[in-house]
């Protein structure tokens, strides 16, 4: 029980840590390439629905 | 001095990078880059930013209290908001992406029932992110003040100010880049100022879980069943799609983006809270830790046990080091909030009464909306009562307020505008009147229970009637 213990919280902080510098990573990659915006229709100014419920999930 | 002086320079420092990191991430020129960066946020970006919200005051220092009073009790507890999350990723998070067309879930909202539902959407969302904010600000502006020991006003300015000039600028975007580098610094220095405590505690790692397994028993004698079953809802269902992540799953490059973005989010805060409740066992391991904590007034003790720790156990180097991670978690979760409740607004509220004649006139107004968001929030942070109230008071209003009518709307087949309009109506309104009421019995029972069953009948009740209504020939929208 107390090894379990000890190893989870050791795992644990080096999950994190690990996250930590996989998300850095990400973020560089992202500040040096910049990933393009989505071409979907997305307007902000259109009042109206333009879509049905039954089929706005469609894309699942 | 010469702490003083450290510390204004690290957090001199932080702050420059944190606005060289934001300026990286470009001002947004469109409506839909402030709103949803574009929808081209990737995954370590939307994992980041997600885990860099939900990391606030409550799960950092909170939970070292937590760790220090009642061992891992508190792992048990939480692995409900990581459930939650994974849940949201699995089944809701790639559903709302899957739809085209929303800024916001009041789109959403819009989209499954009709334009009032939406507006009641609005104004719960801006609502609650103003609430929230307050609540960081008010964390953030305390901290501040006790570094440099200047007024609490002047903390609260300062924080939000900050905060405010890079989310009014880069919308969604300067806020998730910053996220991210906010959960970088938090993510690896506080585990390795863990870790170096740990290793250089008495007793080593074998003493160190003999503690935990002690207080940990401790923890679950000194807690009754009915606080256990109001504290795992609360973490299953306070946060669940509050706004800043309703916009990361609408924001994200693709549904597996979206969906997997939630997975990990839900697994990390499972290891997190691992770390921070760990911290509070080996504050409980140092008598002299113990000691000071003790002299403290009841209330104030648990938000106190981090900083107590690390200023008593570790040179003043790390002591510095550590108000940067805190202010980092602080802030990251601030602009998360800022920017959701200013796009909600705009796209909710606003465009219905004085519609945008383009989309940079909506851009303008998500900006104006972001600096008074801002500044109610900065007012209402003087008047927060506690960090820990403050939240409570968000997670039972949100839950009844808008989940019923949101998951509904997206699994029923034909959902009805009578029953969402009256499920946000009744759920917001009872839970207040359950937090009020319950507050003054002195009752254990958590309001989120009795505002959630309120809610969900006043659905059914509304989904009934127009059932009904159909049954006798009426049109659906006449149901509205």
């Amino acid at each position: 029980m107390l090894l379990i213990i000890s190893m989870m919280v050791i795992l644990a902080s080096l999950l994190a840590i690990v996250s930590g510098v996989w998300v850095i990573m990400g973020l560089m990659t992202e500040l040096i390439h910049p990933s393009e915006s989505s071409q979907e229709p997305t307007s902000a100014v259109s009042s109206d629905n333009p879509h049905k419920s039954e089929n706005s999930t469609e894309l699942l | 001095m010469a702490h003083t002086a450290m510390t204004v320079t690290m957090i001199a420092a932080y702050l420059a990078v944190l606005t060289f990191v934001a300026l990286k991430a470009r001002a947004a020129h469109h409506f839909k880059e402030f709103s949803l960066a574009g929808r081209s946020l990737t995954l370590p970006l939307v994992f980041g930013s997600l885990a860099a919200t939900y990391v606030g005051g409550a799960f950092s220092i909170g939970f070292v209290g937590k760790g220090f009073d009642k061992g891992l009790v508190f792992l048990f507890i939480g692995l409900a908001f990581s459930l939650q999350n994974i849940l949201v990723g699995l089944f809701v998070a790639p559903r709302l992406r899957a739809l085209t067309g929303c800024h916001t879930l009041g789109d959403v909202i819009h989209q499954k029932y009709n334009r009032t539902c939406q507006i009641l959407a609005g104004i719960i969302s801006v609502g609650l992110c103003a609430g929230f904010s307050g609540v960081m600000i008010k964390a953030g502006g305390s901290l501040l003040a006790d570094i440099f020991g200047f007024p609490l006003w002047a903390g609260v300015i300062l924080v939000c100010s900050v905060t405010t000039l890079y989310t009014t600028v880069g919308g969604l975007r300067a806020s998730v880049i910053t996220d991210a580098f906010q959960f970088t610094t938090f993510s690896i220095l506080l585990p390795l100022i863990f870790l170096w405590l740990l290793f250089h505690s008495e007793g080593g790692l074998s003493q160190f879980a003999k503690a935990t397994i002690e207080t940990t028993s401790q923890g679950w004698a000194s807690i009754s069943r009915i606080e256990i079953m109001g504290l795992v809802t609360a973490f299953l269902l306070g946060e669940m799609l509050i706004p800043p992540y309703a916009n990361r799953a609408l924001g994200s490059k693709s549904t597996r983006v979206s969906r997997n973005g939630f997975l990990l989010a839900g697994l990390y805060s499972a290891t997190w809270f691992m770390v921070v409740l760990s911290m509070g066992v080996l504050a409980s391991m140092k008598p002299d830790v113990v000691a000071e904590i003790m002299k403290l007034p009841e209330l104030a003790r648990e938000d106190q046990v981090l900083l107590i720790l690390i200023r008593s156990t570790l040179p003043f180097g790390f002591y510095a080091l550590l108000l940067v991670v805190l202010l980092s978690i602080i802030m990251s979760s601030l602009d998360s909030l800022l920017n959701a409740g200013a796009v909600s607004f705009t796209q909710d509220i606003y465009r219905f009464f004085a519609p945008p004649a383009s989309d940079h006139s909506a851009l303008i107004q998500g900006r104006w909306a972001t600096v008074i968001i801002a500044v109610a929030a900065a007012a209402g942070a003087l008047l927060v009562p506690t960090i820990i109230k403050g939240l409570l008071f968000c997670y039972s209003i949100w839950a009844p307020a808008v989940l019923p009518a949101l998951l509904l709307g997206l699994w029923i087949p034909e959902p009805r505008p009578l029953a969402g309009k009256l499920s946000m109506l009744a759920g917001s309104l009872s839970g207040i009147f359950f937090i009020v009421m319950l507050e003054w019995i002195q009752s254990d029972i958590p309001p989120i229970l009795p505002a959630l069953i309120i809610a969900l009948l006043a659905y059914f009740l509304g989904h009934t009637i127009c059932a009904k209504q159909s049954a006798t020939d009426f049109r659906r929208h006449s149901c509205s």
